[in-house]
C-alpha cells in the first residue's frame, strides 16, 4: 500500500527541486481541468491539448518564480488560459460552433420522456452556443465559477484581478450572457419540475 | 404578471452549473506522459533554500532586519543622532562638544570701590555706618 498522497504544496516543493516524478503527479492531477479550461477558450480539442501541454511545460520551468506555499491550481490555470488564448484560431471557433450544437445532445437523462429529453438537450445547446458568443474573459469567469467551482480567491488569482472585483465581474458576465440568450428562452419543463 | 417559466438569475446559474456537469468535452488526452518526456531532457536547477531573492516575504524580512540594524548604528553615534534629531525637528538639549571646556564662572573682580578703614569711611559718608557687634571688626571696608 502506498502512503497518503502528497498535497500540492509538497509536490510543488519537490518539483521545484527537480523531482520530475512529483511534477508528473501534479500533471496527472490537473490535466483534465487544464484541458477543459483550455477547451473553453480554444473551442477545439487539438488547440486545447496543445495549449494545456505547453502550459504544463512552461509552468515547470517557471516553478522557480512560483511563491512557495501559494495555491498551485489558480497559478497553473492562469498560464493555461494565456496559452489557450494564443492558440485560438478562427478555424477553431467555427469548428466549435458546429460541434457544440451537436455535442450538447448528450443528456443521458434516461428517466425523461423522449420529448422532455429533447427539450433539455435543446436548452443546453442554446446555452452552449450563447456562451460561445461571449468574449473569452466572460466565458472563462463563468466557467471558473459555475463549471469548475473555483473559490473567489482562486478566481482572483487565476484572472489576476483584485478579489473584491470577482463578484462584480461575474455578475457582468452573467448579464452579457443573458443579453445574447434568445428572448423567448424558457426553462425546459423537466428542469422546472426537478428544481421547483 | 410574471411569467413563471421565464429564466431568472438563480435559474440561469443553476442551468449553467448543470451544463458544467454535462458539458460535451472531448476526452482528456494523457498529458502527463508527454510533459514528462519534454521536461526530462532539460532538467531545472534545484531551487536552493538560500535563493533569497525569489521569496518576497523572506526578502522583506531580511530588508527589515538590515534597516533596523542601520537605524541602531546611526543612533549609537551621537553626531549622526543629532543630525537625525535635527532633521526630524526633535527639540531637546543640544550638547556641543569642544576640545577644552570653558569655566562656568566669570573671573572678573567685583567692583566694590576703594579700600579704606572703617574710621575713614565714616568720615566720608553722610549716614551712620552700623556694624553689628556680633560680627566683630570687619576684615575690610570699601567706599
Amino acid at each position: 500500500m502506498e502512503g497518503r498522497p502528497l498535497d500540492d504544496t509538497a509536490l510543488v516543493e519537490r518539483a521545484r527541486n527537480g523531482d520530475v516524478n512529483a511534477y508528473e503527479a501534479l500533471v496527472q492531477q490537473y490535466q483534465e481541468l487544464a484541458f477543459r479550461v483550455a477547451y473553453q477558450v480554444t473551442g477545439n480539442a487539438a488547440d486545447a491539448e496543445d495549449a494545456a501541454q505547453e502550459a504544463f511545460v512552461n509552468a515547470y520551468y517557471a516553478l522557480a518564480r512560483f511563491r512557495a506555499g501559494a495555491p498551485f491550481r489558480p497559478w497553473l490555470l492562469r498560464i493555461v488560459a494565456n496559452e489557450a488564448r494564443n492558440r485560438r484560431t478562427a478555424a477553431g471557433r467555427r469548428m466549435a460552433l458546429a460541434d457544440r450544437a451537436k455535442a450538447a445532445q448528450t443528456s443521458g437523462e434516461t428517466a425523461l420522456s423522449p420529448e422532455a429529453a429533447a427539450e433539455a438537450d435543446d436548452f443546453r445547446a442554446t446555452l452552449v452556443n450563447s456562451l460561445r458568443r461571449l468574449r473569452d474573459d466572460d466565458r472563462l469567469i463563468l466557467a471558473y465559477r459555475l463549471f469548475f467551482e473555483l473559490s473567489e480567491a482562486e478566481m482572483a488569482e487565476a484572472l489576476k484581478c483584485p478579489k473584491g472585483t470577482v463578484k462584480s465581474r461575474l455578475s457582468r458576465a452573467l448579464g452579457r450572457l443573458r443579453a445574447v440568450l434568445p428572448a423567448d428562452l424558457r426553462l425546459p419543463a423537466a428542469a422546472g419540475e426537478s428544481n421547483g | 404578471m410574471a411569467d413563471p417559466s421565464r429564466l431568472g438569475d438563480a435559474d440561469l446559474e443553476r442551468a449553467l452549473r448543470d451544463l458544467g456537469r454535462r458539458y460535451p468535452y472531448p476526452p482528456t488526452p494523457n498529458l502527463a506522459a508527454t510533459v514528462r518526456t519534454r521536461i526530462v531532457v532539460r532538467p531545472i536547477a534545484p531551487v536552493r533554500p538560500s535563493a533569497l531573492w525569489r521569496d518576497p516575504r523572506r526578502l522583506a524580512l531580511v530588508a527589515a532586519v538590515l534597516l533596523a540594524l542601520a537605524g541602531a548604528a546611526a543612533l549609537i553615534n551621537p553626531a549622526t543622532r543629532d543630525v537625525i534629531a535635527h532633521f526630524f525637528h526633535v527639540r531637546g538639549v543640544v550638547v556641543t562638544r569642544v576640545p577644552s571646556p570653558q569655566p562656568s564662572i566669570s573671573p572678573n573682580p567685583l567692583d566694590l570701590g576703594h579700600r579704606t578703614t572703617l574710621e575713614e569711611a565714616r568720615s566720608q559718608v553722610d549716614f551712620t555706618i552700623a556694624v553689628p557687634p556680633a560680627l566683630g571688626v570687619p576684615d575690610a571696608v570699601y567706599v
